[in-house]
């Protein structure tokens, strides 16, 4: 235990033997000018400190290894120049006043010094550290139903989370998951993966453990997995941790769907998206020179999300030109969200409603939308929200939208309907919000308590 | 590639020439306190920061198809007690007035208590309504009847015990001075729908500004132009919106182009983006001249609905602002922020006492939340429209006892591990009740949830995923939840 306790200080102290050395290597180079004689009277003393740090830097490298938390054959190499060098600063001090060999032991022993460093270094930060060139980026997933679980949504969560600590470079807990054998291997506290068995599989325990226990995995202050990587995980690992198979052919669940969309678009995971007012599938781009159309009129056009071509238009109660009209209908695929609140003459608004079918939310509030228009609303089967607050809508327009299977809201406050007319029964799915509500004032909204005299 | 033609572009213009150093150094000093009393801070602009500096507002899309649309968020500055409202706690009143547990005061610091308080039961009383059952206090008699449309977080934790920290945290993300606000980054990432009406509206009332100051609508590093624009809700809604007289619409007009000219010209010379701010300012402040008087005057809004809010125009008031609110989200503005002074319920004097001053409070505010969301409702806009309500941090289950001796009124000190918000509309889930307090309500079993997690929730409500809207500064991605934020997923339907 406290063996492995003073191992711990190895990456602290390697410091002190390499910084030792190099300075008595400088002022040994700066004394063929001057200062031979000072400079010659302190090197000895220099190279005892370099020795005995370096020495003690061994000892403590050598308890670090047993750790086994490192690459082995890494750590050898490390292990034996490290050695060397150490009796190598014994040789230049008894050869200092040797002209010939002195020399020749100060050049041999500084480059081991750096070759040895080196390989430290390679140990603590991962082998390819020291290089200019970045990582060649993945190619963002275009579709995730063709993508394939392990290669590219499991394996880029493990390498980007885990591989830190479980890979070629670090094995803690005799663990890596850098490749399929070695994750179904497992490591000393068990199997990481049990197909099909996300009870018995360490890596579902330990992800979804609160944040603050011990066992929490990835460890406190790492980065962590988001809400979408962890739900993936486990999913592959419920379907039976398949290598191979592709998204589509393993069961998913709506939310597993969702969480997945998360991955669409760009490389990494992002948080999921819980609104799912848009449709599962992409659709392709809308015409540019619609949507410029439209922009240029002051209607704000624009795609819901950032990796989305669906749109949401805000007519921001300016009348649609004709023009306009004939761009809302090229755009007929990609609108979800229309806002057409406050324009002066939405029944002409209708004549397209009815191609816009691809349309989850509706506003008309505030508008002359009436019965006439309501007969454009009878395709739009995927509506959701219907917004005819303060229009002239009767009960009889109403009927047109009784066979529209996903909506599930309309606002009829200050429309013309007669609620007393209305069977809210004929609308199982619906719930028509017939507005008017009142807050009664009461005494106490008026008085003040009063403290006790 | 456009990205970075733009950012060498700004590089270019960023380059300091000869003159531009030696006139820096003269302004020295005083540019400094300038910047600072602005609030400004150019900062280096990079890839990463989302921002068209040609037009600041321009509307973006947020990272996911949103739920909500705008935010209303109602501070109660000064941190109203749960232990009155929400956090019903039955066996508080059997310890009513006996010694508090040495295992509640060992290792903790209040900001008034000292030596050994005794406990304090509720003053309220509660029921259960709605179908959801939520626990509601008399204190609240409307808010009662919509307790359906409301999701109650009932663990919210805080590391802040005094209020103007705390209200930084909740509402910057930071204790520090120094952050953009939620509603800054915000406008940040959605830009304005409205061109003539800001899209981050400050309303406050209750006599006071809240006591972290106006930093907590301020901007912080981000551009100034998404600083939140505060608003009076009696007189004229921003000041000197009228034109001088004598002054007519046209010199008015050509006066404000021809200054922006000059700065335009400022810009190409220098190109701090600060500068772009400022010209669109002052276009914004032009066209606010028109459609401000109309959104901001609720003297215009039918009888009913003053009945329904219990406004009452030409004065000051919350219920006033709330109203105004409504008014501003449906003219398109992002996020409405109000601050309501006067929650701080010490009991040391009538007005800071729990069962005086607090029910008061509660008088001024309960009706016209209600008529907020039964108005909202009506109109289609509470689905996306995100309301949150909530103070700076609670209120201690004991009595407070001010240097050591109990206080002249019933009060409860400043309590950071336990308390209660509530969030309604805006896609979240409604009558859920998340999180769970211990049978005294002092500190948080369960569903425990910090300010960066309420913010994430509500970004998350916007379409943001709160760890990508960021803003490069000083040599830093920086992000309104810093390094933490987890979306409560139990409230997001």
């Amino acid at each position: 235990m406290i063996t492995e306790f003073i191992g711990k200080f190895h990456p602290l102290l390697v410091h002190l033997p390499i910084g030792f050395f190099l300075l008595a290597f400088v002022l040994k180079v700066i004394s063929f000018w001057k200062n031979k004689e000072s400079i010659e009277a302190i090197l000895p003393i220099m190279l005892i400190l370099s020795f005995l740090a370096s020495a003690f830097s061994s000892l403590t490298g050598f308890l670090l290894s047993q750790s086994g938390e490192y690459d082995i054959e890494m750590v050898d190499r490390h292990q034996w120049s490290g050695i060397v060098f150490t009796v190598l600063i014994l040789a230049v001090y008894f050869f200092r006043n040797n002209a010939k060999l002195g020399l020749a032991a100060w050049i041999v022993s500084t480059l081991l010094l750096m070759f040895v460093g080196h390989l430290g270094g390679s140990l603590t930060h991962g082998e390819d550290f020291l290089s200019i060139q970045q990582k060649a980026e993945k190619a963002p997933i275009t579709d995730i139903q063709n993508a394939k679980v392990y290669a590219d949504l499991v394996q880029p969560i493990l390498e980007e989370k885990c591989y830190g600590c479980h890979s070629s470079k670090k094995q803690k807990g005799n663990l890596r998951l850098d490749s399929p054998e070695y994750i179904l291997a497992g490591g000393k506290e068990g199997k990481s993966v049990v197909p099909h068995n996300t009870q018995q599989s360490l890596i579902s325990k330990r992800i979804f453990m609160p944040e603050g226990e011990e066992e929490h995995m990835p460890p406190k202050g790492k980065p962590q997995l988001t809400e979408a990587e962890v739900k993936v995980l486990d999913w592959w690992i419920k379907e039976g941790a398949s290598f191979d198979k592709l998204v589509k052919n393993f069961n998913q669940t709506p939310e597993i769907k969702l969480a997945l969309l998360t991955f669409q678009g760009s490389g990494n995971a992002a948080e999921v998206s819980t609104a799912s007012n848009i449709p599962e599938k992409e659709v392709e781009k809308g015409s540019e020179e619609s949507i410029a159309l439209l922009k240029n009129g002051g209607i704000l056009a624009l795609p819901v999300a950032t990796n989305s071509n669906y749109l949401l238009i805000n007519l921001r109660g300016i009348e649609p030109s004709e023009k306009d009209l004939g761009a809302l209908k090229a755009l007929k695929k990609q609108i979800v969200w229309l806002n057409a609140s406050k324009i002066k003459n939405a029944d002409a608004l209708a004549t397209i409603l009815q191609d816009l079918n691809e349309i989850r939310v509706l506003h008309l509030n505030k508008t002359n939308f009436s019965d006439n228009g309501m007969a454009a609303l009878k395709n739009l089967e995927h509506l959701q929200m219907l917004n005819l607050a303060n229009t002239n809508i009767t009960e009889k327009g109403l009927e047109n939208i009784k066979g529209l299977n996903e909506l599930r809201k309309v606002y009829l406050y200050q429309s013309k309907v007669q609620f007393s007319r209305l069977k809210m029964t004929d609308f199982p799915k619906i719930k028509l919000d017939t507005g008017g509500y009142t807050v009664p004032t009461l005494v106490s909204d008026t008085s003040l308590v009063k403290p006790p005299m | 590639m456009e990205k970075i033609l733009k950012e060498a572009l700004i590089r270019q213009l960023e380059k300091e020439t000869r003159r531009n150093f030696l006139k820096g150094s003269f302004m020295g000093l005083g540019g400094l306190a300038l910047g600072s009393m602005m609030g400004c801070s150019s900062g280096s602009k990079t890839a990463n920061n989302i921002f068209d500096p040609q037009n600041p507002l321009a509307p973006q899309s947020p990272h996911f198809a949103p739920k909500a649309k705008s935010v209303i968020y109602l501070h109660m500055a000064g941190a109203p007690s749960q232990l009155e409202l929400f956090d019903y706690k039955p066996e508080l009143a059997k310890l009513d007035g006996q010694d508090c547990p040495q295992s509640f005061l060992e290792g903790k610091k209040f900001a008034f208590i000292r030596g050994v308080p005794k406990m304090l039961a509720s003053q309220a009383v509660f029921k259960q309504h709605g179908q959801s059952g939520a626990l509601i206090s008399n204190y609240l008699p409307h808010l009662s009847t919509v307790a359906d449309d409301l999701s109650f977080l009932k663990a919210v934790t805080t590391d802040q015990f005094n209020h103007a920290p705390a209200q930084l945290l909740m509402q910057t993300g930071s204790a520090r001075l120094g952050r953009p606000s939620m509603g800054s980054w915000v406008t940040y990432g959605l830009g304005s729908e409205n061109n003539n009406l800001p899209a981050f509206v400050v309303l406050t009332s209750g006599g006071n500004n809240p006591d972290a100051g106006k930093s907590v609508w301020g901007s912080g590093f981000l551009p100034s132009v998404y600083q939140g624009v505060q608003c009076r809700s009696e007189g004229d809604p921003v000041l000197f919106i009228k034109d001088p007289n004598g002054i007519s619409r046209d010199i008015r007009k050509a006066s404000i182009d021809a200054i922006n000219e000059i700065n335009q010209a400022e810009f190409k010379e220098y190109g701090d983006p600060e500068i772009l701010s400022r010209i669109s300012q002052y276009e914004m402040a032009y066209k606010m001249q028109i459609s401000a008087p109309e959104v901001m005057n609720i003297n215009s809004e039918p009888q009913y609905i003053h009945e329904m809010y219990g406004t009452k125009p030409g004065k000051t008031s919350f219920a006033n602002n709330v109203l105004l609110a409504r008014k501003l989200v449906e003219n398109g503005v992002r996020f409405v922020q109000l601050y309501d002074w006067g929650w701080d319920t010490h009991g040391t004097d009538a007005g800071g006492a729990i069962d005086i001053g607090l029910i008061n409070k509660c008088r001024g505010v309960d009706k016209a939340i209600t008529a907020l969301i039964l108005d909202l409702k009506q109109r289609g806009l509470l689905d996306e429209t995100l309301i949150v309500w909530g103070g700076e941090f609670g209120r201690t289950p004991m009595a407070e006892n001010r240097d050591g001796k109990p206080n002249a009124f019933k009060g409860r000190d400043h309590h950071a591990e336990a308390f209660t918000m509530f969030m309604a509309g805006g896609g979240i889930k409604p009558g859920v009740s998340h999180g769970e307090t211990d049978e005294l309500g002092y500190s948080a079993l369960a569903g425990k949830v910090n300010p960066h997690d309420i913010q994430a929730t509500i970004m998350n409500q916007l379409g943001f995923d709160h760890e990508k809207l960021t803003f490069d500064f000083q040599g830093r991605s920086f992000r309104l939840t810093d390094l933490e934020g987890k979306v409560v997923k139990e409230l997001v339907g």
